[in-house]
């Protein structure tokens, strides 16, 4: 131990003078860093006989030292030096270089495609002008019936509208396309309704539709589950309450527990403890005969979610103009 | 539509909470939206007799009264009322008590006097809105010292306001509301009472004063009409319109409030006539077209193609399930009255109501389908309390004409189905007490079906699936279970779009530009800047979006002045989403007479990149935007050349179309100044689309592999003058055709103009790359493409080699 002692003395003194900062700092990491030579003894110190323990860790403590005031009067001597100037200042900024971001409804609408892809959903799309017939009349909305009020309809010409939701692509599907059949449509709808910061007169809906052998609700409730676990979280519950759409029955609104306050209630559930986001029931006989499938046959579901509802209580934005204003200062936060 | 708790409560027994209820209520299908507590606004407030008054001997307007509240000892309260006097009855709110929620009487001394409690009047009671003339004086029958909130009936009760879909025009009603309540209870709903005392029933029959002729049986099957006589203008009692009230319904008389009262009881609409003023007795129901009528509201109509009237004799009385008329409104001097309770069809009244905007309580309810067994019932349910609450005397029996009687419905239920359709088995007796309960008829049963007779209050109900729809609503979706798998036939992925487009908006965000989503409706005048073939809509919100966009352009430069009105010069930003021509398609449009596409539009704006400490801060140009467009080019790979030609536009003052195999794909521009002028744009703007659909129909390129050559390029340089009108792209294009194999890739490294004839001659310098993927070149290789290249830009263009 003692000559391993000597033999660092020499190394030190074969390393002086040290003439740069560069120098300095080598020397520290070779000597006193955490794997330096003087700390590698002192680890040492602990297998040293009893008896020798004082002695040893004498010898260590003035070796530490010289190496120390070695480095203190070459770092005082350094700084007396005028100061060294970098090649390059490295603390400078990169080049600006920016990505553009998607859309907030695009970023929540790929997320959810993406869940009902992986449970096996194809992709489909249809026009944003529609037809009276695919729009209402295949999908069980009878001419003068009150269900038509559900929707307020902006028109083209008298049998030309522009579509109130994402159902009809489910008809244009159905005609394209024996049963089996498992399809979401995703895409943009209108309604006419006054402008003001909760609604707008356009909005984004993503509709599923599944048309195969001995399908019934609880296959229904099976998807609606996983997805509402995938899209909010795996501790994500729901609950179904009856409802009315002219082209399924039967018909549920579909809540889930808030993912902000896990159901104990705040002020994006409005207290509630449950989010309402989305509309489903059994495909209806009468919407799977206008699409010649029988339905004594086939069975399916149906359901559908507006996006842009879903995107505001995931990021809390309070005011859906802010949407289409399309600030970039917003949109960059997504 | 409101429903009072306590009313409710009178036709079926339960005893959950208003808020358990309004979770039962919501998880059968009948949302509840609110509740609302009513009832007294005030507590400790009692009747009190003014047993003296005196002038406050400190202020002019106030009197210093004695008021006896029943126990003996007359207390002292200062009042400010003009109309206290000794001897009135009054409502006095004693010390303690409470008004408007939060408002503690307290003894106080006002200018000196004692005050124990204050005089009320009607407005303080929060029982007539704005400010009351003066104290309420009441009835002297009234005991002093009797509570008065018990005397106005005004219990602590529950309005729940119940959003009803629009299938369910049953649950209009308290009765019908409560049928859905018995299901959950398991009980049975109770009719009211509609037993007329003798004492208020005349001896002649009403088809003694009014005959009644349908001449449109499709559309009114059933009418009754019941005349009623000595009636007095009175108003109705206050319980009857505290109800009213708590409906939002305004109270008025007897007459007009019974008929409210009953449609908000049973769901039966009903119209009073007064009597005196039809000119005939003979009431006919029949279409008109074409006619002005005047309603009740004091309104004059014009009454669309055949709209059912209600006529006396020939002159239209009524607008039939909708308003009556003016002509012949019930007014205070009425006394003889035609009351009307009719089914009228419900596409026949909406139809009416819809081309006159007219919506009434009426017209809601018949547009949803009335109970076509309830109108002899309501009449009498409404002529009783006519009667008996108006004075009068009714008829002992109504007129009621059937011109048309409606099947009942039978169905078939099978149980095999319910499973089919909810994945669940619900147990029989559960069936038959859901059914029984909501007043469908078991007709017949075996093991694995029943037949069931709809009852008439649910016209909605007509097939299988409506029955197993009402069964689940009962029984609840909470017994139909998540599976453990998610089972899935094998379906071949139809072809979708999503992930192509997904990738173009990603290719864009890694370019730098933000993805944006514009409105598809816009101004008119905007959208004639890009074209004539127009999609107006026909019923817009407002004129800034009567338009369908014939292009993205107009919807990104209004999102670029926004920007650049908060301050946002740099704009680099992206969107993709539909376009709409007025114009045929035969590719792609679904539609006829429509070209509706999908575009990929970009624009660029302001700075290229931010202003930073080690790059120029240098303004977007054609070329950069031309640039992204080369590069996202690329990435569709397409079998053929994409080229480009330079061609006049309006919008764009520069302006390149896209084309493959002369199908336009896109297009590239800078907006002229008088678009730019326009949106009030402050700099120049870039703008690029592409028509994703006729991109989707280009044959793709098929990637091969090709060996890469081991032997190393060689880089050569040659600058040309040339005339200025020589494109640049056919010298470069002319340039590789020379040996395609050989000369690898030109680029253009260097542009200028000529020094002597600046608007004649540019110089044009390639820079090409050469490659053999045989051999070395050697120098006379080299010299002869060389050679080979000027001698074809010499031919071709005229171009002179620079330094030869
Ligand atoms: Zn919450």
């Amino acid at each position: 131990m003692e000559e391993q002692i000597k033999l660092v003395h020499e190394a030190i003194d074969a390393s002086l003078p040290l003439s740069s900062s560069d120098a300095i700092e080598a020397f520290r990491i070779r000597f006193l860093g955490r794997k330096g030579t003087v700390s590698a003894l002192f680890e040492q110190l602990g297998s040293v006989p009893k008896e020798q323990k004082g002695q040893v860790g004498k010898l260590l403590n003035e070796l530490k030292i010289k190496a120390q005031s070695a480095i203190d009067s070459a770092s005082a001597a350094e700084n007396g030096k005028s100061l060294v100037i970098p090649k390059t200042d490295l603390t400078l900024p990169g080049t600006p270089i920016q990505f553009g971001r998607l859309h907030p409804l695009t970023v929540v609408l790929n997320e959810m495609i993406e869940i009902f892809r992986f449970l096996g959903f194809s992709v489909a799309s249809g026009p944003e002008l529609e037809h009276d017939w695919y729009n209402f009349e295949a999908l069980n909305f009878e001419h003068d019936h009150p269900a038509r009020d559900m929707q307020d309809t902006y028109f083209i010409d008298k049998d030309l509208l522009l579509r109130t939701h994402t159902s009809p692509v489910q008809i244009r599907v159905m005609e394209n396309q024996k049963p089996p059949i498992r399809s979401i449509m995703p895409g943009r709808v209108y309604r006419n309704e006054a402008v003001s910061a909760r609604s707008y007169c356009l909005f984004h809906q993503l509709e599923g539709l599944l048309i195969d052998k001995n399908v019934s609700f609880v296959d229904l409730k099976t998807i609606l589950l996983a997805f509402a676990r995938e899209f909010f979280g795996p501790q994500t519950k729901i609950k179904l309450r009856p409802s009315y759409f002219p082209f399924t029955e039967p018909s549920a609104e579909v809540d889930v527990s808030c993912h902000l306050c896990h159901g104990k209630g705040c002020r994006v559930c409005k207290h509630s403890g449950w989010l309402e986001i989305l509309g489903c029931g059994m495909v209806d006989p009468n919407v799977l005969k206008a699409a010649k499938i029988d339905p004594e046959v086939y069975s399916g579901y149906a359901f559908g979610m507006g996006i842009d509802r879903i995107a505001m209580m995931r990021y809390g934005i309070d005011d859906i103009r802010l949407l289409w204003d399309n600030n970039l200062r917003f949109l960059q936060q997504f | 539509m409101k429903i009072i708790y306590s009313w409710l409560k009178e036709f079926v027994d339960f005893d959950w909470t208003a808020e358990e209820l309004a979770n039962k209520l919501t998880m059968t299908g009948l949302e509840v939206e609110g509740i609302e507590r009513t009832g007294a606004g005030f507590k400790g407030v009692v009747v009190g007799k003014v047993v003296s008054r005196e002038k406050h001997p400190n202020a002019d307007k106030l009197s210093v009264c004695m008021v006896d509240l029943g126990d003996g000892h007359p207390v002292q309260i200062v009042c400010g009322a003009p109309n206290v006097a000794a001897g009135q009855t009054v409502p006095v709110a004693t010390v303690g008590a409470v008004l408007g929620g939060d408002f503690v009487i307290k003894k106080a001394a006002i200018r000196g006097q004692e005050s124990n409690g204050m005089i009320c009047s009607k407005s303080e009671l929060g029982l007539e809105e704005g400010k009351s003339d003066g104290i309420w004086i009441l009835e002297d029958s009234l005991i002093a010292g009797l509570d008065f909130a018990t005397i106005l009936n005004l219990k602590e009760d529950y309005v729940l306001e119940v959003a009803i879909t629009a299938n369910r025009g049953d649950a209009l009603s308290h009765l019908g509301v409560a049928r859905d309540v018995a299901a959950l209870a398991g009980k049975m709903v109770r009719m009211p009472d509609l037993s007329i005392d003798p004492k208020y029933l005349s001896q002649s029959e009403s088809s003694e004063k009014i005959k009644i002729e349908i001449e449109s049986p499709e559309a009114c099957s059933t009418y009754v009409g019941w005349y009623i006589e000595g009636l007095e203008a009175r108003q109705s009692p206050e319980w009857m319109q505290t109800r009213l009230k708590q409906m939002a319904l305004r109270p008025r008389n007897v007459l007009v409030d019974v008929t409210n009262y009953v449609m908000m009881e049973l769901g039966q609409p009903l119209h009073a006539f007064d009597y005196d003023r039809l000119k005939t007795k003979t009431i006919k129901v029949k279409t008109f077209s074409g006619l002005s009528f005047t309603t009740l509201d004091s309104k004059s109509r014009q009454l669309p193609e055949n709209a059912l009237m209600i006529c006396d004799g020939e002159e239209p009385v009524a607008i039939a399930g909708i308003m009556g008329g003016e002509n012949s409104e019930v007014v205070d001097s009425t006394s003889k009255v035609l009351l009307e309770s009719a089914w009228f069809n419900p596409s026949s009244v909406r139809k009416t109501a819809k081309k006159l905007s007219l919506s009434t309580d009426s017209s809601y309810r018949f547009e949803r389908g009335i109970d076509h067994n309830l109108q002899t019932i309501a009449a009498r349910r409404a002529a009783k309390l006519i009667v008996e609450l108006g004075g009068g005397k009714a008829s002992f029996k109504p007129v009621e004409v059937v011109a048309k009687p409606t099947p009942v419905l039978e169905l078939t239920l099978r149980f095999a189905q319910v499973k089919r359709i909810l994945g669940i088995e619900i147990p029989k007796d559960s069936i038959h007490q859901i059914l029984d309960s909501l007043g469908f008829k078991m007709v017949g049963e075996n093991s694995t079906e029943m037949m069931v007779k709809v009852p008439s209050h649910r016209p909605d109900v007509t097939r299988e699936i409506d029955l197993i729809e009402e069964l689940i609503r009962i029984y609840g979706f909470h017994h139909v279970p998540e599976a453990e798998t998610v089972a899935v036939s094998y379906t071949p992925e139809q072809k979708s779009y999503y992930s192509e487009e997904n990738n173009l908006r990603h290719l864009m965000n890694g370019a730098g530009f933000q993805e944006i989503l514009c409105n598809s409706m816009i101004p008119k005048a905007d959208a004639e800047l890009v074209t004539s073939e127009i999609v107006p809509i026909l019923n817009p919100q407002s004129e800034d979006m009567g338009i369908m966009r014939p292009a993205l352009a107009p919807g990104m430069l209004a999102i670029a002045v926004k920007n650049q009105n908060h301050g946002l010069a740099d704009l680099k930003f992206f969107e993709l989403g539909h376009c709409f021509l007025k114009k045929p398609s035969k590719r792609y449009s679904k539609i006829s007479g429509y070209d509706e596409t999908i575009h990929l539009g970009f624009l660029l704006s302001g700075n290229f990149m931010p202003v930073s400490w080690n790059h120029e801060s240098k303004p977007v140009s054609l070329f950069d935007l031309k640039g992204y467009l080369n590069a996202v080019i690329g990435a569709f790979q397409f079998a053929d050349p994409v080229t480009l030609a330079v061609k006049e536009s309006s919008y764009y003052e520069d302006y390149l179309t896209l084309n493959v195999k002369n199908q336009e794909i896109g297009y590239l521009g800078k907006i002229s100044k008088t678009v730019q002028n326009f949106y009030g744009l402050k700099q120049p703007v870039y703008i690029a689309e592409f028509y994703l659909d006729e991109i989707r129909a280009l044959k793709p390129r098929v990637a091969r592999y090709q060996e890469l050559s081991k032997f190393l390029p060689v880089e050569k340089d040659m600058a040309f003058w040339v005339s200025k009108t020589v494109a640049a792209e056919d010298m470069l294009l002319s340039i590789q055709s020379v040996k395609p194999e050989l000369i690898r890739n030109v680029i253009i490294f260097d542009v200028f103009e000529a020094k002597q004839n600046p608007d004649q001659e540019k110089s044009v310098a390639f820079r090409m790359t050469l490659q053999n993927s045989e051999k070395t070149f050697t120098d006379e290789d080299i010299e002869g493409i060389m050679n080979e290249v000027n001698k074809t830009l010499e031919d071709k263009f005229k171009a002179r080699l620079r330094g030869a």
